[in-house]
């Protein structure tokens, strides 16, 4: 299935978003559905966009990471609107006066991964809970597991842009010069390799939830910023052809607009996926006007 | 332009080597049975291949007796990869036929975005060299560590504690090949389930240890088969 999220502007920084999701020609082989889940919000009123996209594990064994995917991205999101509502007054009348960045920084680093982890596994033992299990054949892997799922997310503000990471995928950015770099370095180059990744599930997930936090300055230099999971990664001979991505899609949105890429981008990543790497793919593009 | 963005794409690489015992002791009927064997597991590898199509399947062979050796040193296209027989002679260098394989594991030439290897052991017998420091040389790499290990055992003279230390993995077991027939059987199922496996892994939740492997081991039915080596 795919689905193209329609773009959004906003007024001080003016980013425009598309996203999409398709499933992995592996996956179709097999009959199976997407476990990637991606969702995009925009706060209006104090020009604030949201996404957040996750990849739920493949494999036998992980017979709910669809839902747990879609449980990752709602409880991120919802926790996004809550910071916002907390600090409503200074999104809209004190923006321009007030510094917010200590507050950001306070919740989403000390506040939201732990948080996060804690709301998704209360409703992975809701739905555990409220599913009949007769007919499943469940062996020895613990129900968090049967879930599992990594988790990337975004929020960008004309304040403070926040971007958290839990497992594998990609959020990369570009510059006006064109050039692309990781949000997240890996530390380790054997950190994820082959299918490795961290995960939602893992007792020690907190460990592993990687925060970064910018104020937005005048010197605000990207002009694309991707995030997308692993599948569309590994579908490329290298990370080169990868970080190709971003200069091309800027490429093609000054010479054809943002309507063909809307009417295309789905077709491109199911191309990628059939040729490359089989795996599922979610992407979500800010792309900044000028 | 309806070119889509990105570079050039590609299948993600899996990478088979097999690992063979050439020293003197497998001469005569193990030998031949091993040609016999690997010679008749390759249209399956293909099959294999041709339902997993979002897997390159790439073959080598190291053998070892008195040194190791590359016998088929290009990772070869499963579509394209013919067999050509050894023979056998001399001693058995393990050791040094897994330090050549983790040269092969480096990072450069593999890439991050690689299948997890799958190496089979074939042997009869002890190795002679320093099995340890191939060893170690083999888990120093992180592709290494990531492999997915076989082993099978020919005969009954075969060290089973060095071939379980080359798993490293006490829920895989060495398989025991007593017979031309078993030993066939054995290198079907490591070049296709394994295979199969592999092409399709499973997510792994930890940064350590070897890869997901999740598929039934064959049943040892050595002891129903008069001929013993």
């Amino acid at each position: 299935m795919t689905m193209i999220i329609m773009m959004k502007s906003g007024n001080s920084m003016k980013l425009q978003f598309i996203g999409s999701s398709i499933t992995g020609g592996s996956h179709i082989i097999k009959n199976k559905q997407n476990q990637d889940n991606m969702k995009y919000k925009y706060i209006d009123f104090a020009n604030i966009h949201l996404l957040s996209i996750a990849d739920g594990h493949g494999g036998d064994f992980y017979i709910f990471s669809d839902v747990g995917s879609e449980i990752a991205t709602c409880v991120s999101i919802e926790l996004m609107e809550e910071f916002i509502e907390a600090y409503y007054f200074y999104f809209t009348y004190y923006s321009q006066q007030i510094d917010i960045c200590d507050e950001a920084l306070d919740f989403f680093q000390n506040y939201y991964p732990k948080e996060l982890i804690s709301r998704w596994k209360n409703k992975v033992d809701h739905h555990f809970a409220s599913i009949n299990k007769t007919d499943l054949k469940l062996s020895d892997i613990p129900t968090y597991q049967l879930y599992g799922s990594t988790l990337i997310t975004i929020f960008i503000s004309d304040l403070f842009i926040f971007f958290g990471q839990l497992g594998d995928g990609n959020i990369v950015r570009m510059n006006k010069n064109l050039k692309v770099y990781e949000v997240f370095e890996k530390n380790k180059i054997c950190e994820f390799i082959g299918n490795d990744t961290y995960s939602l599930c893992l007792d020690n997930a907190l460990e592993y939830f990687n925060i970064k936090i910018e104020k937005v300055t005048d010197t605000f230099e990207d002009i694309i910023i991707m995030a997308s999971t692993d599948g569309y990664f590994n579908s490329f001979i290298n990370k080169d052809g990868f970080y190709q991505v971003p200069i091309d899609i800027y490429q093609i949105y000054k010479e054809n607009g943002l309507q063909f890429i809307i009417e295309n981008l789905d077709e491109w990543l199911i191309e990628t996926s059939l040729e490359g790497s089989g795996d599922d793919i979610t992407t979500g593009i800010f792309i900044r006007e000028v | 332009m309806n070119k889509r963005p990105g570079g050039e794409i590609a299948k993600r690489e899996l990478h088979f080597f097999w690992l063979l015992d050439c020293s003197g002791s497998m001469e005569g009927e193990k030998i031949q049975a091993l040609n016999y064997a690997i010679r008749e597991a390759i249209p399956l590898m293909r099959s294999e291949a041709e339902n997993n199509p979002y897997a390159k399947v790439l073959v080598r062979c190291v053998t070892f007796s008195d040194t190791a050796k590359w016998h088929i040193a290009v990772p070869t296209e499963i579509e394209k990869f013919e067999w050509s027989d050894i023979n056998a002679s001399g001693q058995t260098t393990m050791g040094k036929a897994l330090e050549l394989v983790a040269e092969q594991l480096k990072i450069p030439p593999m890439t991050e975005r690689a299948l997890p290897p799958v190496l089979v052991l074939i042997s009869d017998g002890q190795p002679t060299d320093d099995f340890n420091s191939g060893l170690n040389t083999l888990n120093s790499q992180p592709w290494g560590k990531k492999s997915i290990r076989i082993a099978i055992a020919i005969g009954e003279d075969a060290d089973y504690d060095v071939l379980q230390k080359f798993i490293g993995n006490a829920e895989i077991k060495p398989l025991r090949a007593n017979n031309a027939d078993i030993l066939v059987k054995h290198i079907k199922w490591a070049s296709t389930a394994v295979l199969k496996a592999a092409s399709s892994p499973a997510t792994n939740l930890t940064s350590e240890g070897n890869s997901n492997l999740n598929i039934p081991v064959p049943v040892d039915d050595n002891d129903n088969n008069d001929e013993i080596w």
